[in-house]
């Protein structure tokens, strides 16, 4: 069991949090949801509704995404003062990837409504949001690129010119 | 004489009643139950039959805490569900009772039953109502509150008891036992309805909604668990695992079975001694004593021993001194047995409760969430037990005393040496527990909400948190540590911090500490040291914070201090400087100051507009005639954000100044009533009503019909706070065609006068109401276009309008029935629940008429269909249905706003284009002609090709004719340049922007722009007059092909829309570049780095000539500033949007079976 305080720093550790203050994050902490995790149990199955933020306390957890029955793509792997769930967070949208337990995991969890209710009080607040989650996008979409097949720029310009 | 009070009490103003109230209460609370009590005590066990009475002492004591059991039991019960205030009065209400049963006992002479009876019920009632009485505190006042006020309430009590035990001895040489149970039971009365008079003492609370309950969390209550077995199970377990609760409770135990022993033992050595009277009044003599030795302590001792020998060392003092008054009991015989017998009593009475508030402290090494539990479980079984098991001794010592007399002392010295060992055990687990808990660093005991218990710490404590501050170097936590010792150690606070401040490296840490210290108000020689010594730190926040220390420490009058801030007036860093400057404003004196007058000069005519704003804001603080001349020269900067500081600071002064100076700040003030900016044109309103002079009300006037709402209302409160004498010019302005003015007039005078005025409100209201069920009807006849997005967005910008003109409505409303009222109405009528819906729909018809009611309802009603409220429309507002044409036609007219006209006729040129391109279907198949009005459509595409070739003098023109040229001659440019562009659109046939031929050459209209945002999905959801704010400010700008946009690593916060052209998005890497994507017409590109000023991830370089419309971030972060709904719709924006990533994420990943995954995960 983790106290408040710990909690706070822990929280405070998470690159969600990394902009709130120690009063915000005092509220938030009480709030949060410690729970563990057996190796090889999932956290949550493609299709489970969202919201909830999911930060990775001790262990490690796997996203994965079942493309052929018993054929797993694994999407991103998550280490302690990791945290994932972000993306079906604030609209509660359901999951598109599972997420497994790869060892023995501890997992800090926290629903959307303290969150939003802290949202309403402070504007501010939001904006910072908005940058964690608009990092959080710029991260990704630098991975999907790079995982295309890379073609050098000269070659496209040519490419555009015949077509 | 009250000042001193305030001061020497620590008491805010305003606290004087309730505290006054509370006094009384706990005063003749204490006198009846002393009084009474001991009366009771001394008639049962000095019966005047000369009956032993010591016999019915041991069963008095055994019911009595039996009772106590399912008394606390019942009070749980209650104490959830009654408002504590109430529950308080009931109780008080039951004693009387009480007193009352056993008055009437007495009355049929059956005093033997009466006095033990009184005597147990009374007992156990007292012990729920102690518990109550904390739970009450806790609700009464804050816990800061009650840090101060508390002391002196148990204090008054104290007093209460010591001022009777001192009178009880007359009391009794006078009067009878019953007449003094009737003294008791008027106390009683008296507290009773002092108990009623305490909600009224609270001016906060009440509104007009009544006291408002605040619940009460079980947790506070620590009775509350006491009937749960399942909880009683787990306390059980948690003590027989913590060693140091085990051996609280051992010693909890042996210390009750011990009093209660004593106290049969001490009464069997006085009672020989006394008659009843005289008993009773040396009872009540030894209990003032008693509570004199309490006082003392709880108010001079405990803090002091507490903190010198810690709270360890101070929990063995009362063990000790009952082994003393134990041995002093037994060997009576030695000494005298009146004198041991009192020390006894008073050890049993005074000391114990003394000494109480270090075992309050001993529960803080408990854990804080087992903390209230724990106290509840030694409270509310352990000490029961304690008693029964106390009384059976005493049993024993009955059947057996005869045969060992000396049974009875050997167990009281028994007893109380296994206490004391068991304190000194106690004191041991207590140092260990509490480093467990430090190391653990749960500081949550500290910040306990628990008003009853006295936030003191002992020197371990503080030693710990010194340590872990001293270890600690990161900002945040050393700051946490910081406020924590500021909270709980006093005045102890300084000197723990003040070395480690000295020692702290970084600089906005020291500056953070500074500032917490002086705002604990942590005031001494030391901390005044501290401060001027940081006044030269190298740091400018540090220098700040410590003249702000020594501000609030001297006072900015203090001579000393106010040359010091001349000194720091030339500091370099502007801020330190600036802080002088404010500070020497507050002297009132600021141009006695001749370096700081300087310095402001400098900050006037500073080239920056930052100093400037500063030096305005201490120019309004300054507030002196010359001063005042200054800020007139700012009202007429050009600068907005300078012209509206100094208005702003012109409406906090006192006006008029009654000099000369008036007619200039009126002059000045009246040109600014056109400014551009509105809170500006705000400020000269308030600034007029202040001078009262009925030139302005023209002026005054003229705000009504602001294009700002805050304008608008700020001049409806000026108006009305003029009141009568302002009503015939209003009336006078009824007569006026503006439709806003008229609105506006028709609040004021309703707010003026509700009785006279309020039939207008209805009036109003109606046409409102006309206005919105006309909208439904607009928006059903384009309804049938909505995919072209120009109409989809004139649907959106229709509902939009409706919801405003509703607002409107319930504004209207409320200038007749108050705002509070109709706020409560509008929330409960968009509520989810039907209920609660039908419920204002109720108080809906109370305010107007039933028409009008049902007219407003039906638009929060879910279930009625558009169609149904076309037909309430037509039927009660007599609107006719139309086909497209008219209803483009109705748009067209609209002046306000304007957006409406502008998406009207882009709409028309839409839905024209796209017919024109069916129209070769329809005319081959008119079947296919389903759409409402297509026909008269396809009529308005031919006649607007007349449009362009004038048409022959004396032809008649078409509708659509007039409607394009009335379009083209409308007032507002943005209408007329919808109306070119739209034109162009039929003439030309085509529908998309980029295929345009002149579209690099002409500039977008506002429309066009609109719709072009709308398709970025960041503004998806935005509502039509934030687009049309953004629009406006939005840039187009133009690209050569092979020019770069923007380069991998400049700063982003830019979002590009294409409108033309087509770009590349590469990453440059040290020896090539990837192609990511290509971008063309529609697409838009600088989202991920819009918010955080990232920079960009990649080059964007256009493959093509290009037209780039860009918005800059900063109106957006603005926007979302201010309409938290609109960031939390960006935020789901982005969640969508990092989806789709995560989706090409997992397309481009090969997925591999279960197996080799953990093969894999082995290794890593």
């Amino acid at each position: 069991m983790l106290s408040t305080i710990d909690r706070i720093i822990f929280l405070k550790e998470v690159p969600f949090f990394q902009t709130l203050g120690i009063l915000q994050l005092k509220e938030l902490a009480p709030a949060c949801e410690e729970n563990f995790f057996l190796k090889d149990s999932y956290i949550f199955h493609k299709g489970d509704a969202g919201g909830t933020l999911y930060m990775v306390v001790n262990g490690r957890v796997g996203i994965e995404y079942e493309k052929r029955a018993g054929s797993f793509a694994r999407l991103d792997d998550k280490n302690s003062y990791a945290f994932f769930g972000e993306a079906n967070f604030f609209d509660a949208s359901q999951h598109t990837t599972d997420a497994l337990a790869i060892h023995d995991t501890s997992i800090l969890q926290l629903h959307r409504e303290p969150l939003i209710g802290l949202v309403r009080q402070k504007p501010s607040l939001a904006l910072e949001l908005i940058n964690t989650l608009s990092r959080s996008l710029r991260e990704d979409d630098q991975r999907a690129a790079k995982l295309k097949s890379v073609q050098p720029g000269n070659l496209s310009k040519l490419f555009d010119k015949l077509s | 004489m009250v000042i001193w009070l305030n001061r020497a009490l620590n008491i805010r103003h305003g606290e004087w009643l309730r505290l006054l109230l509370m006094v009384l209460i706990l005063i003749l609370t204490n006198l009846g139950y002393v009084w009474g009590m001991n009366t009771a005590y001394a008639a049962f066990l000095k019966p005047v039959n000369a009956q032993a009475g010591l016999e019915t002492l041991i069963w008095v004591l055994l019911l009595s805490s039996v009772l106590s059991i399912p008394a606390l039991g019942i009070y749980s019960t209650f104490s959830n569900r009654i408002d504590s205030n109430r529950l308080y009065a009931y109780m008080s209400l039951g004693v009387g009772l009480i007193l009352l049963a056993c008055l009437g006992l007495m009355a049929f002479k059956q005093t033997a039953l009466a006095f033990p009876l009184l005597y147990i019920l009374i007992m156990a009632y007292f012990s729920i109502l102690n518990a109550h009485f904390f739970t009450y505190m806790n609700e009464l006042y804050d816990i800061q509150t009650a840090k101060r006020i508390l002391p002196l309430i148990l204090a008054a009590g104290r007093t209460g008891a010591i001022l009777a035990g001192f009178t009880l001895q007359y009391l009794t040489a006078y009067l009878n036992a019953e007449i003094i149970i009737l003294l008791w039971l008027l106390c009683d009365v008296s507290v009773f309805g002092l108990i009623l008079l305490i909600p009224f003492t609270n001016k906060e609370q009440k509104t007009i909604f009544g006291n408002i309950v605040t619940p009460q969390t079980p947790a506070s209550n620590p009775t509350v668990s006491l009937i749960k077995i399942q909880s009683l199970k787990d306390d059980l377990n948690f003590t027989i695992q913590s060693g140091f609760m085990r051996w609280m409770t051992i010693g909890t135990l042996l210390i009750t079975v011990l009093m209660t022993v004593v106290e049969y033992y001490t009464n069997l050595l006085l009672t020989p001694q006394f008659n009843q009277a005289a008993f009773a009044g040396f009872l009540g003599k030894l209990d003032a004593i008693s509570n004199l030795v309490a006082l003392v302590i709880l108010l001079f001792g405990i803090s002091r021993i507490t903190k010198a020998w810690g709270v360890g060392n101070t929990s063995l003092i009362f063990p000790l001194s009952t082994l003393l008054s134990s041995v002093g009991l037994v060997i009576s015989p030695i000494l005298p047995s009146l004198f041991a017998a009192s020390f006894a009593h008073i050890n049993r009475r005074g000391l114990r409760i003394g000494f109480q508030t270090s075992d309050t402290l001993l529960y803080n090494a408990i854990p804080f969430r087992m903390k209230g539990r724990a106290r509840a479980f030694v409270g509310g079984l352990i000490v029961p037990v304690g008693a029964i098991l106390g009384v059976f001794l005493l049993l024993i010592n009955k059947w057996l005393g005869s045969i060992f007399p000396i049974l009875v002392p050997m167990m009281i010295i028994l007893l109380a040496g296994a206490h004391l060992l068991s304190a000194i055990a106690i004191r041991r687990q207590y140092t260990q527990a509490l480093v467990k808990m430090l190391e653990e660093e749960d500081y949550s005991f500290l910040l306990s909400q628990d008003a009853s218990s006295q936030i003191l710490v002992d020197s371990t404590t503080l030693q710990q948190l010194q340590k872990k501050l001293s270890e600690n170097t990161g900002h945040e936590m050393q700051i946490f540590l910081t406020q924590l010792i500021t909270q709980v150690a006093g005045t102890e606070a300084l000197s723990i911090l003040i070395p480690t401040l000295r020692a702290v490296p970084e600089a906005r840490t020291r500056a953070a500490m500074l500032s917490i210290l002086t705002s604990a108000s942590l005031h001494d020689d030391k901390s005044r040291e501290l401060y001027i010594e940081f006044l030269s730190d190298a740091d400018p926040q540090t220098r700040q914070a410590a003249a702000f220390g020594l501000e609030q420490l001297l006072g900015s009058k203090d001579p000393w201090f106010q040359a010091k801030m001349m000194e720091m007036v030339n500091d370099p860093d502007d801020q330190v400087a600036l802080y002088a400057l404010h500070s020497l404003a507050n002297t009132g004196q600021f141009y006695k100051f001749n370096q700081a007058v300087q310095k402001l000069d400098e900050f006037i005519q500073s080239a920056s507009a930052k100093d400037q704003k500063n030096a305005i804001n201490i120019l309004g603080k300054i507030a002196s005639p010359q001063a005042i001349e200054e800020l007139l020269v700012f009202l007429e900067s050009d600068n907005d954000q300078l012209r509206l500081e100094a208005a702003l600071e012109m409406e906090g002064l006192t006006l008029p100044t009654g000099t000369n100076l008036d007619e200039k700040i009126l002059d000045k003030i009246r040109l600014l009533s056109h400014d551009p900016v509105a809170c500006v044109r705000q400020a000269v309103l308030n600034v007029l009503a202040k001078f009262k002079q009925k030139v302005d009300h023209p002026l005054l006037l003229t705000a009504l019909e602001d294009k700002d709402s805050l304008v608008r209302t700020t001049s409806v409160n000026i108006l009305v706070g003029i009141g009568k004498d302002i009503v015939p010019i209003l009336q006078n302005e009824l007569k006026s065609s503006n439709i806003q003015i008229h609105k506006m007039v028709t609040v004021t005078l309703s707010r003026i006068d509700a009785k006279q005025f309020g039939p207008l409100v209805e009036a109003e209201v109606s046409n409102n109401l006309n206005l919105v069920y006309q909208n439904i009807s607009l928006m059903q006849a384009i309804s049938e276009y909505e995919e072209s997005p120009s109409v989809h967005l004139l649907v959106a910008a229709l509902i939009e309008r409706n919801y405003e003109l509703v607002d409107e409505i319930m504004y209207l409303l409320s200038a007749i029935h108050g705002p509070e009222m109709l706020d409560i109405v509008k929330e409960s009528i968009t509520s989810d629940l039907q209920v609660t819906r039908n419920l204002a729909i109720e108080v809906l018809e109370g305010l107007v008429s039933p028409k009008i009611a049902a007219l407003i309802a039906s638009l929060f009603d879910s279930s009625t269909t558009p169609k149904q409220l076309i037909q309430l429309g037509h039927e009660t507002l007599n609107i006719e249905q139309m086909d497209v044409v008219t209803a483009l036609e109705k748009l067209l007219v609209q002046t306000e706003p304007s957006i409406l006209a502008q998406l009207a006729i882009q709409a028309l040129g839409d839905v024209g284009v796209k017919l024109s391109k069916s129209e070769v279907v329809a005319k081959t198949e008119p079947n296919n002609i389903t759409k409402p009005g297509v026909s008269r459509l396809l009529q308005v595409l031919e006649s607007t090709t007349q449009l362009l070739n004038p048409t022959k003098p004396g032809e008649p023109k078409s509708i659509t004719h007039i409607l394009f040229q009335q379009a083209l001659n409308n007032p507002d440019p943005f209408v007329q340049q919808a109306a070119q562009a739209s034109l162009k659109k039929i003439t030309t046939g085509t529908d998309e922007i980029s295929s345009e031929a002149d579209v690099m050459q002409r500039s977008l209209t506002q429309v066009e722009r609109i719709l072009l945002l709308k398709e970025v999905p960041f503004f998806q959801n935005i509502p039509v007059q934030q687009l049309e704010m953004l629009a406006s400010i939005c840039k187009e700008n133009r690209y050569i092909q092979s020019s770069r946009i923007f380069k991998q690593g400049d700063p982003g916060g830019v979002l590009c829309i294409i409108i033309k052209g087509q770009v590349a998005i590469e990453q440059e890497n040290r020896s090539d570049t990837t192609l990511f994507s290509n971008l063309g017409n529609g697409d838009y590109f600088g989202e991920m780095s819009l918010f955080d000023l990232s920079p960009h991830s990649a080059s964007v370089i256009a493959m093509q000539d290009c037209l780039i419309l860009e918005l800059n971030r900063d109106p957006i972060v603005a926007l979302t500033m201010q309409y938290p709904n609109i960031a939390l719709e960006f935020i789901n924006v982005l969640s969508r949007l990092i989806r789709k990533t995560s989706d090409r994420i997992a397309d481009a990943t090969p997925s591999r079976p279960r197996k080799l995954h953990k093969l894999f995960d082995e290794f890593v």
